[in-house]
Parts: structure tokens; sequence; C-alpha cells
């Protein structure tokens, strides 16, 4: 399987520096050894999600397929997080892993709208496809930080309409109580792709393009300004 | 007044729309919210939080949930919801005796969890419209149909009776405070985060609000879909057209059947 939304080419997985993670120079040992594991770990997890995930599969098989594509991620997940202490390194990890288990494109495109999408011209949909995954992940590397003591398990699978849905679990969580996460997955490119997550009964996609068309309208109601308005944010997430 | 409201606004489109003809003031009124919060919500539930260890503020939760559920049983019932009202009576007698007074949630642990409703779910669930979006000042996001389902609420509590029979109704008011506390000290991280990294948190808000709510209503499933309200479906705006295609897209192709889980998520 090969990861298709990935924004490097299949190879830039497996390659640590193309996978944002920085060649070292006055680093230590453990340090540089830890940089090796990642990459590995990366690497495995590209290959990892079964392939072959189309339309015939019984929904057995689909279901399985989709909590063992869950399971991967939660694992290469928690290895960026426990393992790599750099902010910068850490999201540029989290943002490969998010281009090849989520289907980034047609989140992005949900989350903008019907209307603002046709109303954007070619250039300002990939300056937006690229500004969300930036701010997406930003957004779930700070929150993701909180967890990284945590322990995830998956509670609940099943068909979902034409994909299926794999309910996770956290606990023992430092602080806040254990919650739970629904990832709505669709076939996407020969495999299965995360479309959603519900968050306790709230989803995310849906939220986001509330607040995204909200903002649209609140910034002239163009891309140019709601273009602005993430950057800023972007901007001031990374001040704290 | 409020139901009267209710029956004249309905939903958008008849369904899972949320409709805010009030947004100007509503967003002022959340703005005087969150300062609030600011000032003294979240700093309350900080305290507790830390004065409180778990177990106790678990204690003191289940308490507050169980002296609910007779509200929860009559709205059970006028909902027709039987099976659920049973397991909500049982839940309030084991807890009640073995659950020393509810401290404890017993019929949790042999396999009954509990759940809540409340008269703007029955509402709800006989077919009245949501009504308008509106930030209360203190209470937060509601619709008219919620918070006038709350006013009904309080009739249905036969602990109110009790307690303005005996005039000590400062227990009830006391309850209630303890209740906004818990439920404030459980969301910290989640008001954190949101208000933190949304491009809009009155707009963030407003969508969490509802679609949680909409979870309470249809008891944790998702709501049904309803033709031309594909704003709550990750499915319709997408299905039977190419990414990248421009001006002029097909409209959406809808599907027969509902989006409903197959399965109970959990």
């Amino acid at each position: 399987m090969k990861p298709v939304y990935s924004r490097g080419s299949p190879n830039a997985i497996g390659n640590p520096s193309a996978a944002g993670i920085r060649p070292s120079g006055a680093r230590t040992g453990v340090q540089r050894l830890r940089r090796t594991a990642i990459a590995a770990m990366l690497a495995i997890a590209g290959a990892l999600p079964p392939g072959a995930a189309g339309a015939a599969d019984p929904p057995h098989a689909l279901v399985e397929n989709g909590k063992s594509i869950i399971r991967s991620l939660s694992q290469s997940v928690f290895t960026v997080l426990r393992n790599e202490s750099d902010r910068r390194t850490q999201e540029a990890n989290l943002r490969t892993l998010f281009a090849m288990y989520f289907d980034v494109p047609r989140i992005a495109r949900f989350v903008l709208g019907r209307a603002a999408w046709s109303r954007a011209t070619a250039d300002e949909r990939a300056q937006f496809l690229d500004l969300f995954q930036q701010y997406v992940v930003r957004v779930y590397a700070m929150q993701l930080r909180r967890y990284r003591k945590g322990k995830f398990e998956i509670v609940a699978s099943g068909p979902d309409r034409n994909g299926v849905f794999v309910t996770s679990r956290m606990v023992g969580l430092r602080s806040g109580r254990p919650f739970h996460m629904k990832w709505r997955m669709r076939p996407s490119g020969g495999t299965l792709k995360v479309r959603d997550m519900v968050f306790e009964n709230v989803s995310m996609s849906i939220n986001q393009r509330r607040e995204f068309a909200s903002a649209y309208r609140r910034h002239g109601g163009t891309m140019t300004g709601l273009l602005r308005a993430i950057r800023t944010k972007m901007a001031e997430l990374d001040r704290q | 007044m409020a139901l009267a409201a209710c029956a004249t606004q309905g939903d958008v489109n008849g369904g899972n729309g949320l409709h805010d003809p009030f947004e100007k003031v509503n967003r002022a009124t959340f703005e005087f919210n969150v300062a609030l919060d600011d000032a003294i919500g979240k700093p309350v539930a900080l305290t507790y939080r830390t004065t409180f260890p778990k177990p106790i503020r678990d204690g003191i939760r289940n308490v507050a949930d169980n002296l609910y559920s007779p509200v929860t049983l009559v709205n059970d019932l006028l909902q027709g919801e039987f099976t659920r009202a049973r397991i909500t009576l049982t839940r309030f007698f084991v807890n009640t005796t073995a659950g020393i007074g509810g401290i404890a949630d017993v019929a949790k642990n042999i396999g009954m969890p509990g759940h809540k409703e409340d008269f703007g779910q029955t509402l709800a669930a006989w077919g009245v419209g949501s009504g308008p979006y509106i930030v209360v000042p203190f209470l937060g996001p509601q619709t008219t149909r919620h918070l006038g389902g709350r006013a009904i609420d309080i009739g249905f509590s036969p602990f109110s009776y009790v307690l303005a029979a005996h005039d000590v109704e400062w227990v009830g008011i006391a309850v209630t405070a303890i209740n906004a506390v818990d439920q404030r000290e459980r969301l910290i991280e989640a008001v954190d985060g949101l208000k933190k990294t949304s491009l809009d948190f009155y707009a963030a808000a407003r969508s969490s609000y509802w679609q949680a709510r909409l979870a309470e209503i249809h008891n944790g499933r998702l709501p049904p879909a309803v033709p031309g309200d594909d704003d709550l479906d990750i499915d319709g705006d997408l299905d039977g057209d190419e990414l990248g295609a421009g001006p002029g897209d097909p409209p959406p192709k809808r599907r027969s059947n509902d989006n409903r889980m197959t399965a109970k998520a959990r």
C-alpha cells in the first residue's frame, strides 16, 4: 500500500529528512537512535494499513481492516509523541501521518463547504489545502501532547454506510476524564482512510465546517480573508 | 411563550439544522459568558478539582445524578421509552440502597449504565422544532425548546416539592450549583482546547453544543439524514463528484438509506 495523498513521494515516508526528521548535527547518540526508531516506525506504519479495501469486501473484513489501520495509526502517533520532544519535528511527523491515514483533500473540501470551494480559484484551493493540513496538525499536536501518557483502546467497530467506524477510548489521563473518539472511515485510493473524528458525539469535520463558514463570512466572504484568518491563528498558536 | 416560539420557528429544513437569527445579540452574550467564566467559572472549577480528589468528585456527581433520575424517569415515560424507564427506575433503587444514597453508581457496575432525559428532549421526540439558538447569560448555549423544557423539568422533580415543604429550597440551589461546578470541571480541557485553537470560538461552541444536543435527543445515535440538509452529512457533499470539480458542481447524490450507525457506538 502506498500513501496516496502523502505530500511527498511514497519513499518520503522511509526517508528521515523528507519525513520531517532533521539531520542532527550536535545531537546525542540516544537522540539519533530515537529519530531512527521513529523513522522506522513511520516506514512500517506506511506499509501496515492493509490495502484492497474495495466495496466488494465483506463488511467483516472491512471492519477488521479499519480496526487494524486505527491501531497502527495510534501506535505511530504515540511513538512520535513519546520519543520526539522537539515541537517542530513532532508536528512534521504528525503531518506525515495525517496525510497517510486521513483523506485530507476530501476533508478539506467538506470543511470549506461547497459554495466557497466552487468560488475559489485553483490557486486558492491549493493554498487552502496546504494551510488546512498545517493548521489541523498544529491544533491536534497541541491537544495530543496532553495524552502522551494515556492508554488507547478500541471499544467498538462496525459498518458505517459505505465505510467503517471504529470507536476508541483514551484512559489513564493525567487530567480530564476518559473520552471516546469515533473514527469514521471511507474507502479511498485502495485503502480505508479517516474522513471524520467524532469526539464524544461531536464531529470535528462538522464543527470545522461551521467554524470555517462563519470565519469566511466574517472575513469579507472571500478566500483571501479566510486564508489570512487561518494564517493569523496559526501564528498565534505558534507563540504559545 | 418559549413553547410558542418553538412551534413557530421550527428547525431549518425540518431536521438537524440550527437557526441563529439573533447572532449579533448572542455573540455579545457569549462574550459576557466567556468573561464571566474566565473570572469565576473556570477558577472555581479548577479549585474544585484540586480540593476534592477524583473519588469524592465522582461520589458528588453520582448523588446529583441520582437525585435527577425522577426527572429522567418521567421523560423516559413521556417519550414511550419503557425499557429505558425501567432501567432508570432500577438504577434509582439500586443506587439509593446499595449505593448508599447514590454515592456509588452500583448499577453501572452491574451493566446498567445511566442516561439523562429532559423535557426538551421529550418535546423533540414529540416533533416540536428546536426553535432558534439563544445564548443565555450565565447558562450558555440553548435553544428555546431546550430552555422551555428546563422550566418544566423543575416541576417534574419530587425533591423540589419536598424541599419547598420543609422551607429548605436552598438545598436544591446548592445541588444545582455543585452540579454546574462539576460539569464545568469535566469540560476544562475541552473548552480550553476549543477556545485556544478555533478560528471562531462562538461558531465552534454553537456547533459543539448542537451536535452534543442532537446526540442526547437521539440517544447517542447520529440523527437520521434529512434531504437537503447535508451540513451534518460527511458523505453528502462529496459523493458522486470528483475532487477538483469546479463551479457548477453537480448536486450531491442522495442515498435512500439513512445514515444511522448500524451498531451503537458504545
